[in-house]
């Protein structure tokens, strides 16, 4: 019939396609079906007791490059060789946004 | 000889106080038998919300095997409960995996003392109504990839991240909210509006293209 309707659990598809990681081994047989072992190496593979000695390990912050204001920040102060905006400039590049903004 | 099963490997590591030498040596052949799959889950699964950092991914496969070298008895096959031994281990594995993501979302949330679920951060129901059978989609990567191409970066890593922490009855925790927040600069309101329009998006492509094959 056209007009039947199925329910379907799509974290389940997205878990097993390989999306998301499986969450049992039914899903674990459906994810390695279409998982493509990756020719990266773990950073540790040639030691791996290198794991054991370094501890629990804080983990890279993933940031958007688009939103990381930080980052931002940090470069523009690189382009300055590391000096802050003196307050004269400060206020001069206000004024100049200001201007701009009522024209 | 045989070659040690998983449960020998963790036994022999659960015994470290004892025998270090013997522990490491166990470790060392458990991480090169399963190493590898998690390193290319956990990529695929960061490349599919268009967030892969191979920092990243070292963080999480070296913390999952320190947890596992830490806590080895927390795995036990189960013949009445596991198919077996191998897949059970790698679903463990994921699951510290998965757990070890949360924890770090936790960390980086700039209000992570707000972890609490709170009624207004709901989930989009994982369950959906489409107009054809499971089977279709269940075991077809090429028909999701195109789905999921149909949406932007910010729409495919909110919805997947959303799923990633999915629990029925329970809703998304704040911390993932206030992570997103974060990663794209914007607000609770505007994340659960991207969310939304991102599972309309899937449904009607998929509901599209099944009509198609009819």
């Amino acid at each position: 019939m056209d007009s039947e309707k199925h329910k379907i659990d799509l974290s389940k598809v997205f878990r097993t396609n390989g999306y998301l990681l499986p969450a049992d081994e039914s899903e674990v047989e459906a994810f390695e079906a279409n998982l493509v072992i990756s020719d990266d190496l773990p950073v540790e593979w040639e030691n791996p007791v290198n794991i054991l000695t370094r501890g629990k390990r804080q983990a890279t912050k993933l940031t958007n490059p688009e939103t990381d204001q930080d980052a931002v920040n940090n470069l523009a102060m690189a382009a300055r060789d590391g000096n802050t905006i003196s307050e004269a400039v400060r206020k001069q590049m206000n004024n100049d946004r200001k201007n701009s903004g009522n024209k | 000889m045989n070659e040690p099963t998983i449960e020998d490997l963790l036994l022999t590591m659960s015994d470290k106080e004892i025998n270090e030498v013997s522990a490491n040596e166990a470790f060392v052949t458990l991480y090169h038998r399963y190493a590898k799959f998690l390193n290319s889950a956990v990529i695929g699964h960061l490349k599919s919300k268009s967030v892969y950092n191979k920092d990243f991914v070292d963080d999480i496969v070296a913390n999952v095997f320190l947890e596992v070298y830490d806590n080895p008895l927390s795995f036990s096959f189960d013949e009445k409960k596991h198919k077996n031994e191998e897949t059970a281990f790698k679903a463990w594995i994921c699951t510290i995996a998965r757990n070890e993501f949360s924890d770090m979302i936790k960390s980086f949330s700039r209000h992570s003392k707000m972890y609490v679920l709170t009624s207004d951060d709901e989930m989009p129901d994982s369950i959906i109504e489409l107009d054809f059978e499971e089977q279709l989609i269940s075991n077809n990567r090429k028909l999701i990839d195109k789905a999921l191409e149909g949406l932007t970066d910010k729409e495919r890593h909110i919805l997947l991240s959303c799923y990633d922490f999915y629990e029925e009855g329970k809703n998304t925790p704040s911390t993932v909210l206030d992570s997103l927040c974060d990663y794209w600069g914007t607000t609770k309101p505007n994340v659960r509006q991207i969310k939304k329009r991102a599972l309309d998006k899937i449904k009607l492509y998929l509901n599209t293209s099944a009509t198609i094959k009819k």
